[in-house]
């Protein structure tokens, strides 16, 4: 049964994987209480399990190192030595190599780690551990095979009706710990334990994910509808067979929406899988920088897109990254511009209408606007004049610009020139925005917003130049009429006054391309907000709101075509969707509309 | 001769232990298993349904295989079904108590399909008896 085997083997990696990230934070937790005995017993079950499974499989590699940290762990737990720096690192390293067999085992590249120097490493921590019994040298199982002969009799006498015998109940070894991981529908699962039905199923994703591209074609087809009935209704509104049409598709239309906001949530999950990683992180990148940092982590229960979990790591470990690096002072700063000692990280996430939004803030340094448009000249990426005219806001967004970097000297953890860009490139892949809020001396926020769904979304129909064109709704705060004379001319940029406020404005078929900007009609202001920076973009229709799905278009770049996708409109007509994030980036700054 | 057609339970908090298992009861012959993730559901399982043979890991959350086996052994109705303890390794020396609280037999993983075999047969053979 070559596929059945395959089957298990992936499922052992992805349970083995989970496992290891439902332990990673109850490290730190370690180290912050010292000897706790029930945290070192759910890490020690974590690796006896992973080991148990392995052995089955035919690992032996990972059942090496699971068997050396387990030893440790056990006489952990049972007191027998004592918690030292030394076995801890001895045990994260060993949880790391697993995690790497793990992958090797993933992508069947055949890699065999060297593992001798990690496994000599996890004996001599047991060994040079305090109060240790002597091992017995070279054997594996120096801690087993004491009171039982390897062979106890295969069977013997246990008549099942001698309960008397059963005088000195055993403690149970392994006490509940109450951290209970299930990787699906963690949520979904009732209050209601036991009943002996099944609370959550493992899907595999595939099958969702099928699940919400018909989805999508339900809503597409159901859009469709809508706008027959409409014109149906409206051409014949006494014929009785077309308002039974027109209640009937108004229920299919309830019914819709609610199947996609089910299906959606079939895809959510908590973010803690992604944030549970981060404890360790920051403990790991403060030690190797020699800062004291402390990490507030809330809202971890908040539910987001798979997508979003997979994507959003890499990100975010490189804003946390920057922070510790770049943000939190040396200790002696610290100090001496009288802050605690210890520097503080916060990660947040909520959700804020159909937008979920991440904060990670730091109280270090704050980021250094001047120093950092001098870099932004000194990399020939602004000229000195729009150094000049540049907002504080504007300027902070320089940081996100490809090939930024404001340590002179690259520093191993977030240097290497690739950076904030890529934390921008991946944010906008999800099809949301980060912005940046700082005070020099108190510390930098990143406040990051995604939207709750990737896959269907709302939008404006516009049309500009003669085409049609779909706008996220979302960033759109508000649509107005204008004409010619609300538009004025401020050092080169036209701009427009609503209601005493003044907004950048350009024509959208020309920042498409679609025109030259000499015989533009202003009729329509659409106001966008993306992040902190507002701005108008003039169209020549305003034809409705519609929910639509997005289909993405294969070899399009979306970040200078500003085209985020297509989908079929309810007149069956094919629109492209505009990504006003990547607009936004490109237009405002070095504007000539 | 065994009979393939009873039903059999599997207690591991590790699905993909559970498989194993499962699998390696399969290969044996036996058709009809049924899972439960700990002790506690486990003990609701034998509860509700006709199980006639218990095979579960010892290191779980919420209860143990020690605990459920004692709880199987304490219940008027459960007390005389067999259970079969997956152990690791470093667990033989605990082996004792699980053989004071009534285990029929216990398997070291990772074991063979032969190995269970001859333990269940071992197991059945004398209840028979």
């Amino acid at each position: 049964m070559p596929d059945e085997f395959d089957e298990i083997i992936a499922d052992f990696i992805t349970e083995a994987k989970e496992s290891l990230d439902a332990i990673d934070p109850l490290f730190v937790e370690l180290e912050a209480k010292g000897d706790d005995k029930e945290i070192i017993n759910e890490i020690f079950r974590s690796v006896h399990t992973i080991k148990g499974a392995a052995g089955f499989l035919g690992f032996q590699q990972i059942v090496d190192v699971a068997h050396r940290s387990e030893s440790i762990l056990k006489r952990l737990r049972d007191g027998e030595i004592s918690l030292s720096t030394s076995l801890m690192n001895a045990v994260l390293k060993s949880v790391d190599m697993i995690r790497l067999l793990l992958e090797h085992i993933k992508l069947k590249d055949g890699i065999i780690e060297e593992l001798s120097p990690l496994l000599i490493e996890l004996d001599s921590a047991l060994n040079n551990a305090q109060e240790v019994i002597p091992p017995q040298d070279e054997t594996q199982s120096s801690l087993t095979d004491i009171k039982l002969e390897p062979n106890v009799p295969a069977s013997f006498e246990i008549p099942a009706s001698k309960e008397d015998e059963i005088k000195h109940p055993i403690e149970p070894v392994f006490e509940h710990i109450g951290i209970e991981q299930t990787s699906f529908g963690e949520k979904t699962s009732t209050t209601t334990p036991l009943k002996g039905s099944i609370q959550t199923l493992r899907v595999d994703t595939d099958k969702i994910d099928k699940v919400m591209n018909l989805t999508g074609e339900v809503v597409l087809v159901r859009n469709r509808l809508l706008n027959i009935v409409n014109y149906l209704s409206s051409a014949y509104p006494d014929d009785s067979y077309i308002n039974n049409l027109y209640e009937t598709v108004s229920f299919l239309d309830l019914v819709t929406s609610d199947m996609q906001l089910s299906v959606m949530r079939m895809r959510m999950q908590p973010i803690k899988k992604v944030f549970g990683k981060f404890p360790r992180l920051v403990r790991d990148i403060a030690n190797s920088l020699n800062k004291d940092v402390d990490l507030i982590i809330s809202g971890e229960d908040t539910e987001v897109d798979k997508t979003v979990i997979e994507q959003i790591g890499d990100p975010l470990v490189h804003i946390i990254r920057n922070a510790i690096d770049h943000g939190i002072e040396s200790k002696e700063e610290r100090l001496s511009k009288k802050k605690p000692e210890k520097g503080t990280i916060s990660i947040d996430a909520y959700q804020k209408g159909n937008q979920i939004v991440i904060v990670v803030s730091d109280d270090g340094k704050g980021i250094d606007i001047v120093r950092v448009k001098n870099k932004a000249l000194d990399r020939g990426l602004i000229t000195e004049e729009e150094a000049l005219k540049m907002s504080d806001e504007s300027a902070i967004n320089l940081i996100f610009l490809p090939g930024f970097s404001t340590q002179d000297v690259a520093t191993e953890l977030s240097g290497r020139g690739v950076g904030m860009d890529i934390v921008k490139t991946n944010i906008s892949k999800l099809n949301g925005y980060v912005e940046v809020t700082t005070k020099k001396g108190e510390g930098s926020s990143f406040i990051i917003s995604i939207p709750l769904t990737l896959a269907i979304i709302e939008t404006l129909m516009v049309k500009a130049g003669g085409e049609r064109y779909a706008i996220p709704l979302t960033p759109v705060e508000e649509i107005t009429r204008i004409t010619m004379r609300d538009i004025y001319e401020v050092i080169g940029q036209k701009v427009v006054n609503i209601r005493d406020k003044v907004y950048p404005i350009f024509s959208l078929a020309v920042v498409l391309g679609n025109k030259v900007s000499s015989d533009i009609e202003y009729k329509y202001a659409v106001i966008v907000s993306i992040g902190n920076t507002k701005f108008c973009l003039a169209v020549d229709e305003l034809l409705g709101q519609e929910e639509v799905v997005i289909k993405i278009i294969e070899g399009i770049d979306t970040a200078s075509s500003y085209i985020l996708g297509a989908t079929i409109t309810g007149d069956g007509k094919v629109v492209l969707i505009l990504d006003l994030a990547s607009i936004s980036r490109n237009t405002l700054g070095m504007t000539k509309v | 001769m065994p009979d393939y057609k009873m039903k059999i339970l599997v207690v591991d908090d590790f699905a993909t232990m559970r498989r194993i298992v499962k699998n390696i009861l399969k290969q044996i012959g036996f058709e009809n298993i049924e899972e439960a993730e700990d002790g506690e559901h486990a003990y609701t399982k034998l509860k509700s349904g006709s199980f006639r043979f218990v095979v579960t890991d010892w290191n779980m959350p919420n209860l143990d295989g020690l605990g459920l086996l004692k709880k199987i052994r304490s219940d008027s109705e459960l007390k005389n079904l067999p259970v079969l303890m997956v152990t690791a390794e470093a667990e033989k020396e605990k082996v004792v108590e699980a053989i004071k609280a009534g285990v029929s037999n216990y398997v070291v993983k990772p074991f063979t399909a032969e190995v269970l075999k001859e333990k269940m047969d071992k197991i059945l053979s004398k209840m028979e008896s």
